[in-house]
């Protein structure tokens, strides 16, 4: 089932959370919504589950077409898994699995020998088969998470959504955990949306990957259309590592760059780490000179630190382990910088 | 919480603090208590059972353990609205009602007996519109003694419950809602049985505070003998008459009957919490 948002506002006081945002979720994929705290990610989230409600007069809410702005929480047929899991601590696994099953009415109840097939089909699929009996203070992080998971979707939902699902858990389980959602996706089909402030998160598991800031929407699009043509600062600067250069540096310093139409006189290049070449500093090479500062190898590859010979300003460069192994730098070496590729944004484009 | 030597804590000192515990416990508790039991020894087994079993002495147990339950459960329900409303929601004047809740533990009980009798006697703000209308006699009756012993019971609840309801996660409603549960659903199936552990433990205190209570009682009840006499008061009158060994002998009773029901409560209670267990 699609999700739409149009025009959603809200007002938390003098804050203003969301700012007639838009966002169109097509049916089956799964979606991160992906921007640092207070961005206004969690909120829309909320507003689309009915646990909060859009300012009046403001946009509308529209499962497959259906207007579901009035539809409280509980009739949106919506399954939503809270950070911090919000299991029934008096219940077992079983239990809290089966509370969205018991508590409808009688006539729309399944039978308790239903509901218990249910609950052991839904702990199979989410790998918990045989804690159905533990209460969820027995259970760790991970597997919390994944009973709120099964909770969510006993009731059947058209829709899933996972606040942070995974920000409670400690790096290792994370990643498993993430890999395991994305896994599971490809199984069940159901549209998603998570929210996360973790770019890495967002980039490695959506179909789509919705940036906001401040309220609003950055920029909508694969993880590959976002990491590679960010359509602003923020999101270039969000998601992962950037030098941002001055273009009249670069120019003075003859480094090479394969889209010098789009540098603006006085405007800033941003430049990832990893799409900066180093050079020797032989005589009539091309680039920026720079002085090496720092190497740190530790890892899959190596993080350099250089300071520009001209203007003192640092920049980081990633390569690849090999290549500083054949380049043989050592600190207070000079060499030179070449970029790949780098993006440029307007000059009154703020931050 | 059990710990074997074996085990190094960062905090040591498991040794020195039980032995002080005990120490502290014994001579501010049990000693006293101690003493209770030692005076009624002296009484024939006959002599005590005649002490404990009169039809005075009976009349005024029935009367003082079924108002104070009643006043402890008339406590959990009231106290747990008070509670929600002062934690759920803000309004201008929370403060003021917040510490009026306190009022019963600082107030000198007699002037509470004093001003509840004055309220609900035949000629009181109260008491004259209920019995002038309703026909509902409350002082110098069992339920002026209910009265009284709901209004020094209600900070107990409040203030066990105040900060269990304040950690209580409102994610936990929301859960419940998006599953499809109604409020009522929510109430009793969630918000409820969370809340249980610390209503039982703010019943007990209630419940244990009203049965000793005094002071606000006394004016109140009216003291009229195989009616509205409580226990506390007919020990007084013992120890008046100088019966100390009768005094103590109803007061030996009532500490084992409390004794027992305090811990049926607290196992009560570990019980309802049985899901902390890891």
């Amino acid at each position: 089932m699609s999700i739409q948002a149009t025009n959603i506002r809200k007002q938390f006081g003098a804050f203003t959370a969301l700012d007639g945002v838009n966002l169109n979720v097509p049916s089956g994929k799964l979606v991160g919504l992906l921007g640092p705290s207070g961005s206004g990610k969690t909120t829309l989230l909320r507003i689309i589950a009915g646990l909060e409600h859009a300012d009046p007069g403001s946009g509308r809410i529209q499962f497959h077409g259906e207007d579901v702005t009035n539809v409280p929480a509980g009739k949106r047929k919506v399954g939503f898994v809270f950070q911090h899991y919000a299991l029934f601590r008096h219940m077992t696994v079983m239990e809290n699995i089966a509370f969205g099953l018991k508590v409808r009415p009688r006539r729309e109840r399944p039978m308790a020998s239903d509901i218990t097939d249910r609950v052991h089909r839904l702990l199979k699929l989410v790998q918990l088969e045989g804690l159905d009996q533990r209460f969820p203070n027995q259970l760790s992080g991970g597997q919390r998470q994944r009973v709120a998971l099964a909770r969510a979707l006993a009731v059947e939902p058209k829709v899933l959504l996972l606040d942070e699902p995974f920000g409670a858990l400690d790096a290792k389980v994370r990643k498993d955990l993430r890999r395991w959602l994305r896994r599971f996706h490809e199984e069940i089909h159901l549209t998603t949306i998570f929210v996360t402030h973790d770019q890495e998160e967002a980039l490695e598991i959506s179909d789509e990957v919705v940036i906001m800031n401040q309220a609003k929407v950055e920029q909508v699009g694969t993880p590959q259309e976002v990491y590679d043509r960010p359509a602003s600062p923020f999101v270039y600067q969000f998601l992962g590592n950037v030098n941002v250069l001055r273009a009249q540096v670069l120019a003075h310093g003859g480094a090479h760059t394969p889209r010098p139409a789009t540098l603006e006189a006085n405007g800033q290049v941003y430049v990832r780490p990893h799409d900066i070449e180093v050079v020797h500093d032989e005589p009539g090479a091309a680039g920026l000179p720079a002085i090496v500062r720092y190497i740190h190898a530790a890892g899959s590859v190596a993080r350099l630190t250089l300071e520009q010979a001209q203007s003192r300003e640092a920049v980081e460069v990633e390569i690849s382990r090999t290549e500083l192994a054949i380049l043989g730098l050592k600190p207070d070496h000079l060499v030179r910088l070449r970029l790949r590729q780098g993006h440029s944004f307007p000059e009154d484009y703020t931050i | 919480m059990s710990r074997t030597q074996s085990q190094r804590s960062v905090l040591p000192g498991f040794g020195l603090s039980l032995g002080f515990t005990l120490a502290y416990l014994g001579l501010i508790v049990l000693v006293p208590l101690a003493a209770a039991f030692l005076k009624t020894a002296g009484m024939t087994w006959a002599e005590f059972v005649a002490a404990v079993t009169s039809d005075r002495v009976m009349a005024s147990y029935r009367l003082s353990f079924l108002a104070s339950l009643a006043a402890g459960m008339v406590n959990v329900v009231f106290g747990l609205i008070v509670t929600w409303v002062l934690v759920r929601y803000s309004f201008p004047g929370k403060r003021i009602i917040d510490a009026l809740v306190d009022l019963p533990f600082a107030l000198p009980t007699a002037v509470a007996g004093i001003a509840l009798t004055q309220i609900y006697a035949k000629n009181g703000w109260v008491g004259h519109w209920l019995e002038g209308k309703l026909g509902v006699k409350v002082a110098y009756t069992e339920i002026g003694v209910f009265v009284a012993l709901t209004f020094i019971g209600l900070p107990f609840v409040v203030r066990t419950l105040q900060p269990v309801l304040e950690e209580l996660e409102p994610e936990l409603e929301e859960a419940a809602a998006s599953l499809g549960a109604n409020r009522l659903q929510t109430i009793f199936r969630i918000i409820l049985p969370e809340l249980t552990p610390a209503l039982l433990t703010g019943f007990a205190l209630a419940f244990a505070r009203a049965l000793g209570e005094y002071g606000s009682v006394v004016f109140i009840s009216g003291n009229m003998p195989m009616r509205t006499e409580i226990i506390p008061l007919l020990i007084i009158t013992k120890l008046e008459q100088y019966d100390y060994r009768g005094a103590t002998a109803i007061a030996v009773v009532m500490l084992m009957t409390s004794f027992t029901l305090l811990l049926v409560i607290n196992l009560l209670q570990k019980w309802s919490r049985r899901y902390h267990r890891i």
